[in-house]
């Protein structure tokens, strides 16, 4: 059947995707956390502007101002997508805005996916934008640092599967649990997860018992594999391919495993 | 045979699980066919809204089958051809009107280009002209209900589904949606809608569906439910020494000084009354017939149930 001309003909999964992308774009513009995040980039724009009329004086300074840059702008961009994740599906349903939605010809997995890629989205805008400010020392400095550019892209890919992996698991969160205990819960466990992983394995490990604690581990999330910026600003050279695909996997598994788990959970979910 | 626009058989909703599990609908069967307006009416807490809910695929039947324009609803399909305006509902607070309007519009597939050109007429037709570019946060409820209106009815759906349908609008307000309705029927939408102001339902349904604790109590037409509810007073006084007509006494007649009155609901029997009486001699003083509203019908259904 021919499409009426009042009819957009983009398919309605991929139109869906597009328009709940928009509602939460402008939502993250709206919201003041978003000018917050503005605030603390301003202060340390700031910080750097002096410094490059200080003079940055060595390489060192350099890195430095640069690590600091990047990791506001990862830890931001994944707290931001968690806290916009988190709340997302509460509020729509807590203010009922999400009748009228689901009244439309939205199905409540494209409604899900469409939220997860929206949320994803506004994590990766605001991360790129504070990536690209976090460069500004470069500016002042009259030779480039030797870090690795391949270094760079992979750890710019990796994040940018690790935003996704933190989007998914606060929409699963916020489903099976309370908005405040999923988000208190998840940016723990983002912040200081993987260094908590890797004592208790230590431990168990010291105590002859470990292998079953580790198996039982691996099942979590470890978002401090995730982050190659360090790597990245310590100099140190690109991962190999294998390394590389087994960790953009790793979050493509997680990621889908906790959209899977959302969706049958919403499914069951009377309104 | 035409496939109803709604299809409700057998329908059983439950609520919670196990010791806390509560019954909102018991078994209620109807349908709407196209090109009608029905009103669903009942007290609060009767399960409109759990029927409505049910409708939209917001939750799930226990038994029973529910269906819209012949596909099993919550399903994509089912919602294709409806506007739905939910009981309470607020929009998001950081959108503006046109925004959210376009997202609705949207959704239901409408382009871009038809949409700029929709909007504004859209707004001007529920009394929102000129808040295109408003944020949300500043709106009244009555507001947001004109604005639910509007995304309800963005595509032209072929079938309306309202649950509370004045629900936070004034006066004026509640006009001006009767004419948009007025307009919707004329166009020959179906409209199936819930609402507490019942000469609304009186005013524009063609039936009406009414439901109690659960169950469907009245299922028929408007002029068949006002029907009965036509009420006929005789006030006479019999000769000295004369015994009250038969068809009179049948109707309970109390006594008040001299005059006897009698209350007759059935056109036929009132005149029978009538030409006994004056066979009989009686001195007839008043003769008067009464509507009862569809509102007292539901007040007496309600309380002696």
């Amino acid at each position: 059947m021919a499409t009426p001309i009042t009819h957009t003909a983009i398919p309605s999964s991929a139109n869906a995707l597009l328009l709940l992308g928009r509602g939460v774009m402008i939502e993250t513009i709206r919201r003041k956390e978003f000018y917050v995040l503005l605030i603390f980039m301003a202060i340390y724009m700031t910080g750097i502007l002096i410094a490059g009329i200080v003079g940055v004086e060595n390489e060192q300074t350099l890195v430095f101002l640069l690590n600091l840059g990047i990791s506001f702008a990862y830890l931001s961009s994944h707290l931001l997508a968690l806290l916009t994740g988190a709340r997302q599906i509460p509020f729509e349903i807590e203010n009922r805005t999400i009748y009228p939605l689901l009244a439309k010809p939205l199905s409540r997995e494209n409604y899900l996916f469409g939220k997860w890629a929206a949320v994803t989205a506004a994590g990766l805008a605001v991360f790129a934008v504070l990536l690209v400010m976090s460069y500004l020392p470069w500016f002042f400095f009259p030779k480039s640092p030797s870090l690795s550019i391949p270094m760079m892209v992979q750890a710019v890919l990796v994040s940018i599967v690790s935003l996704g992996m933190i989007s998914a698991l606060s929409l699963l969160g916020s489903l099976v649990m309370p908005q405040g205990v999923n988000v208190t819960l998840l940016g723990l466990w983002f912040l200081v997860g993987s260094t908590a992983k890797n004592l208790v394995e230590a431990r168990a490990m010291l105590s002859g018992n470990g292998e079953p604690l580790k198996w039982v581990l691996a099942y979590l999330p470890d978002f401090g594999l995730m982050n190659l910026f360090t790597r990245y600003t310590d100099g140190i050279g690109p991962l190999d391919a294998m390394q590389f695909l087994g960790l953009l996997a790793y979050g493509a598994i997680f990621t889908g495993c906790a959209m899977a788990l959302s969706a049958i959970s919403f499914n069951k979910r009377p309104l | 045979m035409t496939t109803p626009v709604i299809d409700v058989k057998d329908l059983v909703v439950d609520y919670g699980t196990g010791s806390k599990k509560h019954r909102a609908v018991h078994g209620i069967t109807f349908d709407v066919q196209p090109g009608e307006t029905v009103g669903f009416i009942g007290a609060n807490g009767a399960g409109k809204s759990t029927t409505m809910k049910a409708l939209m695929g917001f939750v799930f039947p226990t038994s029973g089958e529910v269906s819209m324009f012949g596909n099993r609803c919550g399903t994509v399909e089912s919602r294709k051809r409806i506007g739905y305006l939910p009981e309470v509902a607020l929009y998001y607070p950081f959108m503006k009107a046109r925004e959210l309007l376009e997202l609705y519009g949207g959704l239901q597939g409408l382009r871009s280009a038809y949409l700029k050109e929709r909007i504004p007429r859209l707004l001007e037709k529920v009394g929102l002209g000129g808040k295109d570019e408003s944020l949300l946060k500043s709106f009244s409820k009555g507001m947001q209900q004109r604005l639910g209106i509007a995304q309800a009815i963005i595509a032209e759906p072929e079938a309306l589904i309202f649950d509370e349908l004045s629900s936070g609008l004034d006066p004026v307000g509640r006009h001006d949606l009767r004419s948009v309705l007025m307009e919707l029927k004329a166009e020959g939408r179906t409209i199936f809608f819930s609402s507490h102001e019942l000469t609304e339902v009186e005013t524009l349904c063609d039936r009406v569906v009414m439901i109690h604790k659960g169950r469907i109590v009245t299922s028929a037409t408007v002029a068949e439910l006002m029907k009965p509810l036509n009420v006929f007073e005789i006030v006479f006084q019999l000769p000295a020494g004369a015994t009250m007509p038969e068809t009179a006494a049948r109707f309970n007649p109390e006594q008040d000084g001299n005059h006897w009155r009698i209350r007759i609901e059935n056109v036929e029997a009132y005149s029978q009354a009538i030409s006994q009486l004056a066979q009989s001699g009686a001195t007839i003083h008043n003769t008067s017939s009464k509507s009862r509203s569809l509102e007292e019908y539901f007040i007496d259904l309600v309380k002696n149930s």
